[in-house]
């Protein structure tokens, strides 16, 4: 047994290294390949298991591991057994199946193996991300110049194969092994999570953390800068609200009622969106029976149009849609709307039960990492970063997100789900995936 | 040193930055309600080339043919070769989709001209954004690269006017004639011209979406065999049909003449089919 133990903690460092190369190269979204590393995920995260398993004493923590891994196994079965089905693409839905709960629990693994310093972990991710984004800033300023979208506004067409685009909406991208026109929202996505980079740099010192400090900075202001050439203000917004948690955290954290308050709004806000959302799915249900200014709010307008459409294909034929539209990726243009928000491209993908559930996960989730922020013995700016990257995400993804990523192809559709990003923050979720110890219970008790 | 580098990337970046920006348009250029915004009318600078020899071609005849049915495509002989030319671009088995330029380089896929290399060669709901409309001045380019060779020259056209709908000057056969002509690039000053002069071919005008295809093989006198190392083209057209021009004595297809219904040539594409570029 301890020839065995021995075994498993003289090459933990292996598997470390394997994992932070996988999630990095997810990060950099290489070759467009993320399902390649969504099945090196999978068989990481059983070879992660056996190294915890044989050096961590706690086997509680693994049992509650099974949580949020079993909703994210149910959501990611029901969007591989839905829709492609042919060729690579069977491939893909393996790949689906095994990548989700697989790189949430590559994260938790990573962390419990505890051969890296979390701030090593972040600065890994976040490196593979700004190089990504790196090369988008400096291809869409040689290719568009500065603040093209409020420049070129009133005259922004340009042709393609003889078609007319819209050179505001879109900017230069590495996408797989080429660049090319992507739209802004995809680019952007990626932008952000860079710049989440920035708010920790209140708690470390330029002078005493010189070099950490530098390389935060560069990997924030990657991310800052891309999103401020274009400029997408959309996307600005939803950091400067996300970053809001470092200036809390900083000057508030020793008012407990500040966090109540703020926690309170925030749970508000979610709670006010969820209910228009769910507002929204009954009137489709019953057929769309709103009237008056109801209508307007709930259908005819230009954010609703989109999510109307697959709220209505959803409840189309008696329900046959409820776990996801079929063959999502087709011509039919309702299938191929971008509502360019999460909640409802996950209806497209694993219906109405999926969606809830990985709302539900996505909800758990706040709540760990509200523990995580409490708990936790990460430093300040470490957790800032990694709160802020995950909130810009999930708001980001909830206003304005791209399942269609090139403006020239719009069968060129990757569902959130199947979207490497997703992965890398899944994979920061499971890091800093917190389950009640026993130790810690003990010294509840 | 170090602290001016950023700055002077940002400037490199900066003065860069005109790839995709160089020409941009309003939300209906070229598709325009009124017809007369339509017309392209880009001659590019090819006149200030300096031309050493100017030569005329084809010794072998063209070939043209009107489609106008989707059941009944007509065969026509590109490169020695009987095929079957169909107007779809959206299925892989057709002409225009597996012989348009902007598949070879994609190059040509930028610009308003990228109509003429998209591969859609008929008028067809969202298709006719992919025209181009000429006045008889035609237009001339410069093309995104040097051409090494090619197997044939074609293009797909079709008369149209801008008389309101249920007035339309209905021919089949209207007769025009085609100048088109090619810009071999010789030595650092220096260019030989080589057209094509293709005369009484006959279009279609305001009929439905039918289109001439006009082909041919690009032989030279001994002097040339190929079209190696042309950098531009320009394109005119002129109609050489009195008689049915006489009915419609308010007609021309002299875009400048502001007082009478104009006729336009809707190029849809244009073949420079099996091409090598550089």
């Amino acid at each position: 047994m301890a020839e065995k133990d021995n075994f498993f903690v003289k090459n933990k460092s292996i598997i470390t290294f394997l994992i932070l190369e996988v999630v990095a190269l997810t990060a950099f979204n290489f070759g467009n390949l993320s399902y390649i590393f969504g099945i090196a995920g999978g068989i990481l995260a059983v070879a992660g298991f056996a190294f915890v398993f044989n050096t961590e004493k706690d086997k509680k923590a693994l049992l509650w591991l099974l949580l949020p891994v079993g909703l994210l196994l149910f959501v990611s079965a029901l969007g591989s057994f839905n829709g492609y089905s042919k060729g690579i693409q069977s491939i893909s839905n393996v790949a689906l199946l095994i990548s989700l709960p697989s790189f949430f629990a590559i994260g938790f693994f990573l962390r419990k193996l505890g051969d890296v310093k979390p701030k090593t972990v972040l600065l890994v991710v976040g490196g593979a991300l700004a190089l990504i984004t790196l090369f988008g800033l400096a291809s869409t300023l040689i290719e568009y110049g500065f603040f093209y979208s409020l420049i070129y506004k009133d005259r922004p067409i340009y042709f393609y194969n003889g078609m007319p685009y819209d050179v505001t909406k879109e900017m230069y991208w590495l996408s797989g092994f080429e660049f090319g026109e992507v739209y802004i929202e995809y680019g952007s996505i990626f932008a952000i999570l860079c710049a989440s980079f920035l708010p920790g740099l209140l708690f470390i010192s330029p002078k005493k953390d010189r070099n950490e400090f530098i390389i935060s900075l560069a990997i924030g202001l990657v991310g800052f800068l891309t999103l401020l050439i274009i400029p997408n203000f959309k996307a600005i917004l939803v950091l400067a609200v996300a970053s809001a948690f470092g200036l809390v955290y900083k000057y508030l954290s020793n008012k407990p009622n500040a966090f109540k308050v703020i926690g309170g709004a925030f749970i508000g806000v979610v709670g006010l969106g969820l209910l228009f959302f769910i507002l929204a799915l009954v009137n489709a249900a019953i057929g769309f029976k709103f009237g008056g200014v109801l209508a307007r709010i709930f259908v005819n307008n230009e954010i609703m149009v989109g999510p109307s459409k697959v709220f209505a294909a959803l409840f189309y034929k008696g329900g046959k849609n409820l776990f996801g539209l079929q063959a999502y990726v087709s011509n039919e243009s309702t299938l191929l709307t971008d509502t360019h928000i999460f909640e409802v491209e996950l209806l497209k993908e694993v219906g109405i039960f999926g969606a809830i559930v990985f709302i539900a996960f996505v909800i758990m989730m706040g709540y760990f990492m509200y523990k995580y922020i409490r708990n936790s013995e990460d430093t300040k700016q470490v957790k800032t970063t990694f709160v802020v990257m995950i909130l810009s995400f999930f708001a980001i993804a909830s206003f304005s997100w791209a399942s269609i990523v090139a403006p020239h192809n719009e069968l060129s559709y990757v569902p959130f789900l199947r979207n490497s990003t997703l992965l890398v923050v899944l994979f920061l979720l499971g890091y800093i995936y917190m389950p009640p110890t026993k130790e810690k219970e003990k010294e509840h008790e | 040193m170090n602290k001016r580098f950023p700055i002077l990337l940002m400037s490199i970046f900066a003065l860069a930055s005109c790839a995709k920006t160089n020409r941009l348009y309003d939300d209906n250029a070229y598709n325009h309600a009124e017809f007369d915004l339509n017309y392209y009318l880009e001659w590019e600078d090819i006149d200030e080339l300096n031309i050493a020899n100017e030569y005329q071609g084809p010794k072998s005849d063209f070939s043209s043919c009107a489609y106008s049915s989707e059941d009944d495509p007509p065969h026509v002989v590109i490169g020695g070769v009987e095929t079957e030319y169909t107007w779809d671009g959206e299925k892989e088995t057709q002409f225009g989709y597996n012989n348009n330029l902007s598949k070879t380089e994609k190059k040509f896929s930028y610009g308003v001209t990228s109509k003429l290399f998209d591969g859609r060669v008929r008028c067809e709901s969202l298709y006719q954004k992919s025209r181009v409309q000429l006045d008889k001045s035609g237009f001339a380019m410069y093309f995104p690269k040097q051409l090494l060779s090619t197997k044939y020259l074609g293009f797909a056209c079709r008369g149209g006017t801008d008389y309101p709908q249920g007035q339309e000057f209905s021919h089949n056969d209207l007769n025009v004639n085609f100048e088109w002509s090619f810009y071999i690039h010789l030595n650092t000053s220096e260019y030989n011209k080589i057209t094509y002069k293709l005369n009484n071919v006959k279009i279609p005008v305001d009929n439905g979406g039918n289109t001439t295809f006009v082909n041919f093989t690009p032989y030279f006198d001994d002097t040339f065999s190929e079209l190696y190392g042309a950098v531009a083209m320009s394109f005119r057209w002129e109609v050489n049909d009195e008689e049915k021009m006489a009915t419609r004595p308010d007609l021309t297809d002299d875009y400048t003449q502001k007082e009478k219904h104009h006729l336009a040539l809707m190029l849809y594409e244009v073949f420079i089919g099996d091409s090598i570029w550089h």
